[in-house]
């Protein structure tokens, strides 16, 4: 079942068009990978969907809804939850009151009008992320990894049922990027969501993608799944140029 | 669940006692120390803009250079009432005066919280310069321009009614400031400050909290400024959009510390202290020195009096910048 459609996303900011008519579909409960080299318009695509920025053609549907150009509170009101490439926590709240936020402002909002249901429900985001023990600190007195678990238990806590996840794996050590995988892919069986994931290390997600999308100059250059993708042509010449030399900067 | 308490905690303890100690002297002070109350009646002031301030430059983060605006207005709108024997009930006319200090906020916020940082702030500037020309030039056929307006008195005239309008306005100011912060609107407040970007992705309404918190503080600095107006019998735009104001309120502010609860009390006082102080002992060249206070205050404790006593978050922002640097 389609539960997020993209149609003929186009994005230009001056003279550079980052995203050009970009299709794509997310189908309840996968996790879709959305590769390509730096600057090729992943994170464009994913401020397009999230509400960040306004698409200049084609349009956005969530469950048959078109939703292209709400604000971006709306859209995390909906059901669409996108974590950020750059760490963003509030920095000045403790980890707990930086997951309530999610909680209380997110889809449920207020948990859902239970008294206690803010607090579970920045637990349960806690504890799927590992961050649990650490709640009461303040967000200073934590490492790279836990802030980018912190941003991912932020964007459960406002219940979405589609997650954008971006580069949450940046700068983490290879240790560290095996139990983040592991991670995702528990919270998606276990919350049942739906996950499209921006990753610029292959491995990691070649491992958690179902289907992968692969972009190039604002374009979709591939489509399918991890295997058939790494196997594509286009895609090897994107990542790896030419294999017969013509590409200079490849040789 | 509580947050685990800061190393400081019990300083902080001592300081919310130390307000209450200080609310109990003050509502005594007209009774102990009559020669005293017109001094109080200026701290309660100051005390009360700063709270007001607070709510919108120390938890939104969106600094004001231009808060005298709301105190003009809050004043013009309560004396222009007045002056064309509309209303004259002083408790009316001053909220009515708040009441269009705060309206006049959420219309201008709309376009002016589309600014980011400096350049919000510089809009206020340039606002209050331009409110104090529209009144005293542009408007003088109903402002009496830059003579100003007179404003008889309440009847019976005692100093007592005054000094206890302003100590439950700033009590009553206190109370709506902690209430909002403990509330989700507070929470939402400061995710904007740290992190608009992330505040509106995970739902929360960033232009309507902005612009709320905007009207919040002006409404409360208008209220001022409508008791200002009675409590002096007169009022002319030099004296009430007059950039010093703008910038005194955000002195304290800053000396308490921006972004707390007891900070604005604290600031407000010390500052008041300090202003009263210096003006008697040292003249005019004294006031040279509120701007120097300003820059020692940024330099030295960027949060303030209760900076130093919570000491809690210091270097987190540091911190977040360092990782993103490092990815």
């Amino acid at each position: 079942m389609l539960i997020l459609e993209g149609q003929n996303l186009t994005k230009s900011f001056g003279g550079l068009v980052a995203v050009h008519e970009v299709s794509f579909d997310l189908r309840q409960g996968e996790i879709l990978g959305l590769i390509g080299p730096n600057g090729s318009g992943k994170t464009t695509l994913f401020n397009l969907i999230s509400g960040f920025y306004r698409p200049d053609k084609g349009k956005v549907i969530y469950r048959n809804k078109d939703i292209t150009g709400w604000r971006p509170d709306r859209i995390c009101k909906v059901g669409i939850t996108r974590t950020f490439q750059l760490i963003h926590p509030f920095a000045s709240l403790s980890v707990f009151e930086n997951v309530k936020v999610g909680a209380v402002f997110g889809r449920g909002g207020r948990g859902g009008g239970k008294a206690g249901a803010v607090g579970e429900i920045v637990f349960a985001a806690l504890k799927d992320v590992g961050l649990d023990e650490k709640r009461n600190l303040p967000v200073s007195s934590l490492t790279t990894s836990e802030l980018r678990k912190l941003e991912l238990a932020r964007a459960l806590a406002a219940g979405p049922d589609v997650l954008l996840v971006d580069e949450v794996m940046a700068g983490l050590t290879p240790v560290e990027t095996e139990e983040m995988m592991e991670r995702i892919v528990c919270i998606r069986n276990n919350r049942g969501i739906t996950v499209l994931i921006i990753e610029h290390i292959l491995k990691a997600i070649m491992g958690l993608s179902e289907r992968i999308i692969v972009l190039d100059h604002g374009k979709k250059i591939a489509e399918g799944k991890p295997d058939e993708v790494v196997n594509n042509p286009q895609v090897i010449e994107v990542y790896l140029g030419k294999e017969d030399g013509q590409d200079a900067s490849g040789s | 669940m509580k947050v685990k308490t800061a190393p400081g905690s019990d300083y902080l303890k001592l300081s919310y006692l130390a307000c209450g100690a200080g609310f109990v002297i003050l509502l005594v002070l007209p009774v102990l120390a009559p020669n005293l109350t017109a001094y109080g009646i200026g701290l309660l002031m100051y005390v009360t803009m700063a709270v007001g301030y607070n709510l919108q430059g120390g938890y939104l983060g969106d600094l004001s250079f231009g808060h005298a605006v709301f105190f003009g207005l809050g004043g013009y709108a309560a004396a222009l009432l007045v002056e064309h024997n509309l209303i004259n009930w002083a408790p009316l006319n001053v909220f009515i005066g708040a009441c269009f200090a705060a309206f006049f906020a959420a219309v201008i916020g709309l376009p002016f919280l589309r600014l980011k940082g400096f350049y919000f702030s510089i809009g206020t500037l340039g606002l209050s310069s331009l409110l104090l020309l529209v009144v005293k030039n542009v408007l003088s056929p109903i402002t009496k321009g830059e003579a100003g307006l007179m404003i008889p008195p309440p009847q019976p005239y005692h100093i007592e009614i005054f000094y206890y309008s302003i100590l439950g306005i700033a009590a009553l100011s206190g109370l709506v400031s902690f209430l909002i912060v403990r509330s989700r609107c507070g929470l939402a407040f400061t995710a904007i400050r740290d992190n608009p970007e992330a505040a509106a992705a995970l739902g929360i309404n960033v232009t309507a909290c902005r612009v709320t918190g905007f009207a919040l503080s002006a409404f409360i600095v208008g209220t001022v400024g409508g008791f200002y107006a009675y409590y002096a019998s007169y009022i002319n735009p030099e004296g009430v959009f007059a950039g010093t104001i703008s910038f005194e309120v955000l002195i304290m502010v800053f000396l308490g510390g921006a972004g707390t609860l007891l900070g604005p009390f604290m600031g407000a006082a010390a500052f008041y202290v300090f202003e009263e102080v210096g003006r008697t002992y040292i003249g005019p060249g004294f006031y040279l020195l509120p701007a120097l206070l300003l820059i020692l205050v940024f330099l030295k404790m960027p949060n303030g009096i209760m900076g130093l006593i919570d000491g809690r978050n210091k270097k987190a922002v540091e911190k977040v910048s360092e990782v993103n640097r490092a990815c």
